[in-house]
């Protein structure tokens, strides 16, 4: 059948849903503005035109299908995906302000003030303590009893340090799965960022370590802003203030978790939170 | 039940896996006899220098390692010459390339442009598979000619009289020598140890690195304090390699260490190696005396490989484990 037959005039009261939703940060809580931001790997188009507002001191989900280019998002925010050649970003992205697309913006500065977790953990082959000193032993020169304070403080922000504390020494790769995750976002918050990312964090992780995983995140967000890419939607539901949902490179919708998912605006949101597709 | 799935009573026992099951015990025997036969020759090569050299084991005793008179015509001999000169070679050969090749291998994972990845990378690995002779040849006809006119003669004008430079640079400025043969030796082990470093450092997890620059590492603090230390056991493997080739080398030492009897004086005096003297007298070795202690030397050779691995096990033992 062809598609004009299909169209019909609906009724006036009774608008198609829109194929966009966005709903704006205000602007005094916006910690990273992203504007127009468009993403290639190589010749294909992974990201159009994505412009959002992430708030500080509140979690940010990112939902969608399998390649909608939520992760590739993720990997904007703190430039890593410049490691691999052909891989291009433009718009912009504010921190604070300041474009990090930048050609001038210092990578290690940068990097020290937006964290990232990965789907894996990825402990370094050295000693718990080391792994989360490592960071902070870059960027600052701490006496031994200040440093050992800050990688306490690190440690119990991601709510391990009970279990650790008496095998700091220890290799770090022999602690489990669900530690070396912990382990890694303390790391990244031994150096004390500014927004931390989480990339599926909990997707290798057995449920009671995502639970704890989860109560580590909603702690942590009153002192930094995480934005957390994840497949799974009771989780997003669960730890965001926020929730984006993308589709083919796209923003469809984004607003208050609460909203999007009671309250979907556009069809293709409805559609995913609902269990439809996805 | 369908027709189609015909119940396991009514199916004959006809094993699918039949032929190769018979197979199965000749191929377990056939790898357990390769490995065995391996286990086996370098037993009976042992064995072979050691009897081979026991004449003059027992003759020169221990003094063999101290004594560096070797006479074919009185038939005295002293290996103290070819052992040093082996170990000196082998050491500042190692010396040189490991920097060398650590940096060649960091720039081919970390920073090479795309374009120029694969060029130089088959590069390093074709530079390994040059036959040790053609070292050799370059060495002495382009090499150290080069190197006497360039390297040696201005180096043995500057140095001051009575200083340790003047020591170290001792010798005859005709390009043979220990120091370029020890280069020769860096330049043929360079590759070895670049692309198996190479390797080491691709076989990394991706995310691994991600999130150690994702923390903000520098690419030397990536390479220096996570990628290194995570494949820091293969890694002395590759050095080992680089350093067993070394040890061994024959050809291309032969041709440009000058193959003297003496105590090397200084880097620019020629010397010899354990393989140097083996390769140079053993078709003119006519008394027994003589056959034996080039064979001894051989064992010498064996051991000191021996030890050396045996000295990387034992490293590798202390450190944490990675």
């Amino acid at each position: 059948m062809p598609a004009s037959a299909e169209v019909q005039t609906p009724p006036l009261d009774e608008q198609p849903p829109p194929q966009q939703f966005v709903e704006p940060v205000p602007q005094d809580e916006v910690k990273v503005s992203i504007r127009n931001l468009n993403f290639f790997y190589g010749q294909t188009h992974a990201l159009l035109d994505v412009s959002m507002g992430i708030p500080n001191k509140a979690v940010t989900a990112i939902v969608g299908p399998s390649g909608c280019g939520k992760s590739t998002l993720l990997r904007v925010l703190n430039r890593i995906y410049g490691l691999y050649p052909g891989q291009r970003a433009e718009g912009e992205v504010l921190l604070d302000g300041q474009n990090i697309l930048d050609r001038k913006v210092h990578l290690p500065w940068l990097r020290s003030r937006v964290g990232m977790v990965f789907q894996q953990s990825t402990p370094f082959p050295m000693s718990t303590f080391d792994n989360v000193a490592f960071g902070v032993r870059l960027y600052e020169n701490l006496r031994k009893p200040e440093l050992a304070a800050r990688v306490e403080e690190s440690l119990r922000s991601a709510a391990l340090w009970e279990e650790v504390k008496d095998k700091l020494d220890r290799s770090a790769l022999s602690l489990s799965g669900g530690q070396q995750q912990r382990l890694c976002v303390a790391r990244s918050m031994a150096v004390r960022p500014e927004v931390l990312l989480l990339d599926e964090p909990a997707s290798a992780l057995d449920p009671i370590s995502t639970a704890k995983l989860e109560d580590t995140i909603v702690s942590l967000k009153r002192e930094v802003a995480i934005v957390i890419v994840t497949h799974n939607l009771q989780q997003a539901a669960r730890v965001s203030d926020r929730t984006a949902f993308m589709f083919l490179g796209r923003l469809i919708e984004y607003g208050t978790t609460e909203r999007v998912f009671n309250n979907p605006r556009t069809a293709r949101a409805a559609d995913y939170v609902t269990g439809r597709f996805g | 039940m369908s027709e189609a799935l015909a119940s396991p009573a009514d199916r004959p026992f006809v094993p699918v896996h039949a032929r190769g099951e018979r197979l199965e015990p000749a191929f377990h025997y056939a790898c357990a006899a390769a490995a065995t036969a391996l286990f086996g020759a370098m037993i009976g090569l042992c064995i072979m220098l050691a009897w081979g050299g026991w004449p003059s084991i027992s003759t020169f005793g221990i003094g063999f390692f101290t004594s560096t008179v070797w006479n074919p015509v009185t038939d005295i001999y002293g290996g103290a010459s070819p052992i040093l000169g082996t170990l000196i070679t082998s050491a500042i050969a190692l010396a040189l390339a490991l920097p060398l090749a650590f940096c060649t291998a960091v720039f081919l994972v970390e920073f090479c442009p795309n374009p120029l990845r694969r060029p130089i990378g088959i590069a390093v690995e074709l530079l390994a598979g040059i036959p040790s002779i053609v070292y050799g040849m370059w060495g002495l006809f382009v090499f150290a000619p080069l190197f006497a006119q360039y390297i040696e003669t201005p180096l043995m004008s500057w140095a001051p009289p009575g200083s340790i430079w003047e020591r170290l640079f001792t010798g005859i400025p005709n390009g043979s020598g220990i120091l370029t043969a020890s280069i020769i030796l860096a330049i043929m082990i360079l590759p070895y140890i670049a692309a198996t470093l190479r390797e080491l450092f691709l076989s990394i997890p991706v995310r691994v690195r991600e999130s150690a620059y994702g923390i903000g590492c520098t690419p030397l603090e990536v390479v220096w304090s996570v990628t290194l230390p995570y494949v820091r056991r293969s890694a002395i493997g590759a050095v080992m390699l680089g350093l067993g080739r070394a040890l061994g080398e024959t050809m291309a030492v032969t041709f440009v260490i000058g193959n003297s009897h003496r105590l090397p004086r200084g880097l620019f005096d020629s010397g010899s190696t354990i393989s140097s003297i083996i390769a140079n007298e053993f078709a003119e070795a006519t008394s027994p005396m003589h056959m034996s202690a080039l064979l001894e030397l051989g064992f010498v050779l064996f051991l000191i490989t021996f030890v050396v691995l045996a000295l990387a096990r034992a490293l590798l033992g202390h450190g944490h484990s990675a």
